[in-house]
């Protein structure tokens, strides 16, 4: 019998012991041992893998080391910060990923680590995660159980829902690929697409109409069930994001330095050219507000109203160093900045009355190491 | 040295590589944030083995739970993958709490009462587990 428990094959097992060392020894480096019990004696296996871990963590952080990032986090961060996630200071769920993969916060602060995923994206009720990881995309609950999987050749990135539920897009390498939300039907719609995640229009009937943009700086509008192309327009930048308005009125293209609009049929609207780079932005739901980072030695989150063009934009935040993602609560209450040079969260209130709420250590709460987790996304109040 | 063979246990229970790898991986970060109330006197091994195995039980009672609760759903309902090993296909027909117990004796080598020690169980329960996990095996595997 123990020769035929061994013989069975395990996929993906050297794969996964690979994976596996990074995300525990990180966990280790980051444990905070207490006092240790009398008459204790370490065996042997955590003896060898506390040296080990101990000294790189000597390596690291030098006393002179320490006094550096001390002064620096005197400029940098806010000093009223929590030291640990307690609670979400409005409804919905977080999802994050690290270098140990893609977690659930939920509205206490609670987290669920879902598997070693890479890239993830809540479904439209936030009942199930689209999640990809090298050449495999799946689906998964809240919980981390996969429902389906599927692999390809390339690499496999950035999936996106549709509004309905009923479409996954996402990328293949070069590729745009369709899947069905049960996994079957998976096909190929187009080639040499940029690295860009591709955006569904959202909608209340089941249509299912995606913005992307080609390698060669084309905004495409396509209703993908009869493939039929709805716009096509040339971008006068390349795009690092496509979005959509809540409403599915205002498709926009951010580039570095400007942001282009367009209607919901793909029809120019305008653009604001911004004097420094943009990193990443944000719909306010509900509305046509835009939320972007502006980075270059600080980093400003500032607001521009797509509608009124020409108007300055508002800013809500602004820090030393750089911030690397943000996202909106699903109520529009708050904004999320991840602040990486400071390792902290901010929980940034957009009207008055309330007080910024920060959250310090966040690598360590999301055993990320020196990688800073990545906002994906604040879903749902239900 | 621990990782391959509870990575193997974990997915013999559960019979899916992606789970199984979770398993194993959250139970080696469980026992590194757990290292304060370990008792450093008794064996590493067993101490981990068990996080390994309760949370795989879990994983696969969640997962039932789950698919009898779905009324509507956009998601096709879980699929095992194709089984062509026919160790691995007899032990998908035990029940998950029988593919445990065979695991914890048959791979990593415990004892009926060590088992029951393992699980929190009576050790008659262990032993009726055992011996019915392993006559549907042995009717199932090629002699």
């Amino acid at each position: 019998m123990r020769r035929e428990l061994e013989r069975i094959e395990v996929p993906g097992e050297e794969a996964a012991e690979g994976r596996a060392w990074e995300v525990v020894s990180r966990a280790f480096a980051e444990h905070r041992p207490g006092p240790a019990p009398r008459r204790s004696r370490l065996r042997p296996v955590v003896v060898a893998l506390a040296a080990a871990l101990v000294a790189l963590a000597l390596v690291a952080v030098s006393l002179a080391g320490s006094r550096i990032v001390h002064s620096v986090r005197e400029a940098v961060g806010l000093k009223t910060a929590a030291p640990a996630l307690t609670r979400l200071p409005t409804g919905g769920r977080l999802l994050v990923t690290s270098a140990a993969g893609t977690w659930i916060v939920q509205p206490d602060g609670s987290k669920r680590l879902l598997g070693s995923y890479r890239q993830a994206a809540w479904s439209p009720h936030g009942l199930f995660v689209a999640v990809a990881r090298g050449h495999e995309l799946a689906a998964v609950d809240p919980h981390g159980t996969v429902r389906w999987s599927l692999a390809r050749s390339g690499g496999i990135r950035v999936p996106r829902w549709a509004p309905d539920g009923y479409r996954i897009a996402y990328l293949d390498g070069s590729s745009l690929r369709i899947v069905a939300g049960d996994g079957t039907g998976d096909r190929s719609f187009a080639a040499n697409v940029a690295r860009v995640a591709p955006a569904w229009r959202p909608s209340t009937a089941h249509e299912h109409v995606l913005a992307f943009a080609s390698a060669s700086r084309e905004l495409e509008l396509y209703a993908v069930d009869g493939s039929t192309l709805l716009a096509r327009r040339h971008l006068p930048a390349a795009p690092v994001q496509l979005l959509w308005s809540s409403d599915g009125k205002r498709l926009v293209a951010l580039s570095a330095h400007a942001i282009s609009m367009f209607d919901r049929d793909g029809r120019p609207s305008g653009s604001i050219h911004i004097g420094r780079r943009a990193a990443t932005a944000a719909f306010e739901p509900h509305s046509h507000r835009l939320a972007v980072i502006l980075g270059g030695g600080r980093s400003d989150v500032v607001v521009f109203d797509v509608d009124r063009n020409g108007r300055p934009p508002r800013e809500i935040f602004g820090g030393t160093g750089s911030f690397s993602g943000l996202a909106w609560s699903p109520d529009a209450r708050w904004v999320l900045i991840a602040w990486p040079t400071a390792n902290q969260w901010l929980f940034v209130p957009t009207a008055g009355g309330r007080r910024i709420a920060a959250v310090s250590g966040i690598s360590a709460q999301f055993v990320s190491g020196p990688i800073f987790p990545a906002l994906d996304d604040w879903c749902c109040t239900s | 040295m621990h990782w391959p063979k509870l990575h193997r246990a974990a997915y013999l229970v559960v019979h899916d590589a992606a789970a199984a790898e979770d398993i194993a991986q959250e139970s080696f970060v469980a026992a590194v944030r757990r290292l304060d109330t370990f008792d450093r006197e008794r064996p590493f091994g067993p101490w981990l083995h068990r996080i390994a195995v309760n949370r795989a039980i879990d994983s696969l009672r969640v997962r039932r739970l789950r698919a009898e609760a779905e009324l509507e759903d956009a998601v096709a309902p879980l699929r095992l993958p194709d089984v062509s090993d026919d160790a691995l296909a007899a032990l998908a027909d035990l029940a998950p709490e029988h593919r445990a117990v065979i695991v914890l004796r048959h791979l990593l080598g415990y004892t009926p009462g060590e088992i029951a020690e393992l699980l929190d169980l009576p050790r008659g329960t262990v032993n009726s587990r055992l011996r019915r996990g392993l006559d549907t095996l042995r009717e199932r595997l090629p002699s």
